[in-house]
Formats: C-alpha cells, sequence, structure tokens
C-alpha cells in the first residue's frame, strides 16, 4: 500500500491555506509555490509518515514532519526546507544510459520547465551533448551538474540566459557576462555544490574591480551572490 | 629543454574544445585543469617560429596530440601577462614550464593551479589576446 496520504489539491490556494495556516509557514513563502499561484501550474501536495512533500513540475519541496504532532494544519515547527530537483521520471529510469537521461533533461528544460529561455537553453545544452558525443573518448555530461543548474534557473526567476559551456570534467559552467568588471561564472558540481566567481565594480570606487570567488550550495548560490549585485546584469 | 620556463615574452596557445568554448570564445572552463593532471596544458608558440603567429599555430596544428574538433580553437596568450596577472589579481604563483613529448616538441604547462580553482580559469580567460580556429580554414 502507498504510505503517501495523498491530497490533490482543485486550487493551489487550498494548498497555499495548507502552508499558511501554521503547518509549514516555510512552504508558504517558497518561491514555486507562490508562483504556481500566478502560473496555475499542476502540482501536488502529498503527506507521508515524517514528510509533506509538494511536487509542482518535478520539482519536489520536502519538508520534515516532527511525527509527534499529528497530522493537523496547526502547529509545525519551521525546520529548513529541504529541496531538491528531480525530474518526474526520474525513478522510472534506472535502466536509461546516461545519454538517454541527458536527452530527457534537455526535453524537460524544453517542454517542462518553468525556465523564462526554456528554448535557448535547450539548444545550448543540446548543442554540448553532441559535441560530447562526437567524442568517443569522452563521457556524457555530467547529470546531477545538469540538474542543479536547471533547479537553479527555476529559482531564480528573470535570469538572462547564460552562456553554457562544460568543464573538463562535463560539469555545467554557466556564465552571465556584459563586461569585465560585470562577470558571474558558477560551475554546478554533482554533489550539489557551486563554485562560483564574480567580477563586480567596487561600490565605493567603480573604477576598481571587486574580484571574489567561493563555494556554497546550488540552492544558497542566489542569496550568497545577491549582496555583489550581480543581478543588475545578470537579470532581466 | 624540459622543465625550462618559457620566457616572459614570448606567448603560448591553448586548445579550447568546442565544449569549453560553444559560443566561439574561450571561457574559464577551457583553462580548468582536468582532474586529473597537475598542470594546464598548452603549446610554446615561439618555439616553432619566432614572429609570424599565423606559421606558428600552424605547426602546433600539425604536431599537436589531441584531435581538433570542428569548432575548437586556440587561445593566445602572452607568458609574462598570465604570470603577472594571476600572481597580482588571483595570488597565486604560477609558472610555465616547457614539456615537450615526443610528438609534440612545443608542449608546455601553466603550473600552480588546480581544477578547483576557477577564479585562476576565469582570470587567464579575460587576458586572452588572439583567437585562431582549431583547423585551417
Amino acid at each position: 500500500m502507498n504510505s503517501f496520504q495523498e491530497i490533490e489539491f482543485d486550487e493551489f490556494f487550498a494548498a497555499k491555506t495548507l502552508c499558511s495556516s501554521g503547518t509549514c509557514p516555510n512552504l508558504a513563502n517558497t518561491p514555486q509555490i507562490e508562483e504556481a499561484a500566478y502560473e496555475h501550474s499542476e502540482y501536488q501536495a502529498r503527506w507521508s509518515d515524517g514528510f509533506i512533500r509538494f511536487i509542482i513540475d518535478g520539482i519536489i519541496i520536502q519538508k520534515e514532519r516532527d511525527l509527534d504532532t499529528p497530522v493537523t494544519l496547526k502547529a509545525h515547527s519551521a525546520d529548513p526546507i529541504i529541496l531538491t530537483t528531480e525530474s518526474p521520471f526520474d525513478e522510472l529510469d534506472e535502466k536509461l544510459t546516461s545519454e538517454e537521461k541527458i536527452k530527457k533533461l534537455i526535453d524537460y528544460v524544453r517542454e517542462g520547465s518553468k525556465i523564462q529561455f526554456a528554448h535557448d537553453l535547450a539548444l545550448k545544452l543540446n548543442f554540448l551533448n553532441e559535441v560530447v558525443n562526437e567524442n568517443p573518448d569522452e563521457d556524457s555530461i555530467s547529470i546531477d551538474s545538469m540538474r542543479n543548474f536547471i533547479s537553479f534557473l527555476q529559482n531564480t526567476t528573470n535570469l538572462k540566459c547564460p552562456n553554457v559551456a562544460l568543464t573538463p570534467s562535463n560539469e555545467i559552467h554557466a556564465q552571465w557576462r556584459t563586461a569585465p568588471n560585470r562577470h558571474f561564472a558558477a560551475v554546478f558540481l554533482p554533489t550539489g555544490e557551486t563554485r562560483f566567481v564574480i567580477f563586480t565594480p567596487n561600490s565605493k570606487d567603480p573604477e576598481m574591480t571587486d574580484r571574489m570567488s567561493g563555494l556554497t550550495s546550488a540552492d544558497s548560490l542566489l542569496e550568497t551572490i545577491q549582496p555583489h549585485k550581480v543581478l543588475e546584469w545578470a537579470s532581466k | 629543454m624540459k622543465g625550462d620556463p618559457v620566457p616572459g615574452k614570448d606567448h603560448i596557445s591553448r586548445y579550447c574544445a568546442p565544449k569549453t568554448a560553444p559560443d566561439g570564445q574561450p571561457t574559464g572552463a577551457s583553462f580548468m585543469p582536468r582532474k586529473e593532471h597537475d598542470f594546464l596544458s598548452v603549446n610554446w608558440m615561439e618555439y616553432f617560429d619566432k614572429t609570424d603567429q599565423k606559421a606558428q599555430i600552424a605547426k602546433i596544428r600539425e604536431h599537436i596530440e589531441l584531435s581538433l574538433a570542428r569548432n575548437g580553437l586556440f587561445a593566445v596568450l602572452n607568458v609574462g601577462k598570465v604570470i603577472d596577472h594571476i600572481h597580482r589579481v588571483g595570488e597565486k604563483k604560477l609558472a610555465i614550464l616547457h614539456e615537450p613529448t615526443q610528438g609534440d616538441p612545443s608542449h608546455s604547462g601553466v603550473h600552480g593551479y588546480q581544477h578547483e580553482d576557477l577564479l585562476v580559469a576565469e582570470l587567464i580567460a579575460e587576458i586572452v589576446i588572439e583567437i585562431y580556429p582549431s583547423r585551417q580554414t
């Protein structure tokens, strides 16, 4: 028997009410759920014994529930949200080759994702996949790296389409650059971490360029880069 | 001789596979050493010819021990500028050393950084001075 007690909401606002009732206040503020309200996405919310999960366009937003607390719409501690990106076919596709999984991920970007520049991005990823496949000695594009990259883009609205390349290990290298001192590059690692570099005008002396680099989780990347005004040139 | 520094006034070229430069311009990914390598592979341009850059690239195409993709490119860098720029901005001391192989006598290496040093790779990408196609047009 399925251990999930599945609740399908006819309207987003039922989900929103559930979240904002105090049971999961953080979920109510999660951008994907907010976005779903405006774009009428299909979504599901599921309770299991230990978790509540929202599944919105293949993105799973999961929050742990205190088992001592009855399943109720009230009184729940605000634990950190665990955000993962899984395409809807992940569990089904154990038998697919890496190449087939990459193609499915690209199809998902093109047809199923909420990314504003989905078509352009899918073309770029497809080109990279083709050049990697031309060389029989090359491994395929790192699936987990691509998944983390897509998750970042889906969670960050209004970004411009980046230049996308691959590292020697076939991880995604994304770059937003409009000038030598307006440069943001990130490598999405399969582990969920992201290496990034920012070149940005110094806040006191715009003639000077601040250059910084770091390592953070893919889901913290946006808040890490925001103080450095990256979105001034990387977003629309 | 193997291990000698390449003179600072000379130039090196880096072959950039299409996956690292898909838009026809090198990116930081073009200058990331492979995880299993201790240095970034490059070619010493003046090894073959002292002045003519096109002739140098032609010789490098002839000897390089890689299969050159149709959409790949060679990025040209000044040795002294690479070392100075990374030292000043990236706070790393690089060394560019001649690492000839039997088939590729101009083969050289940029030592002093690893695959993980994204900042160094991005800093090198911003001081590329010339680009040539990977194959003769």
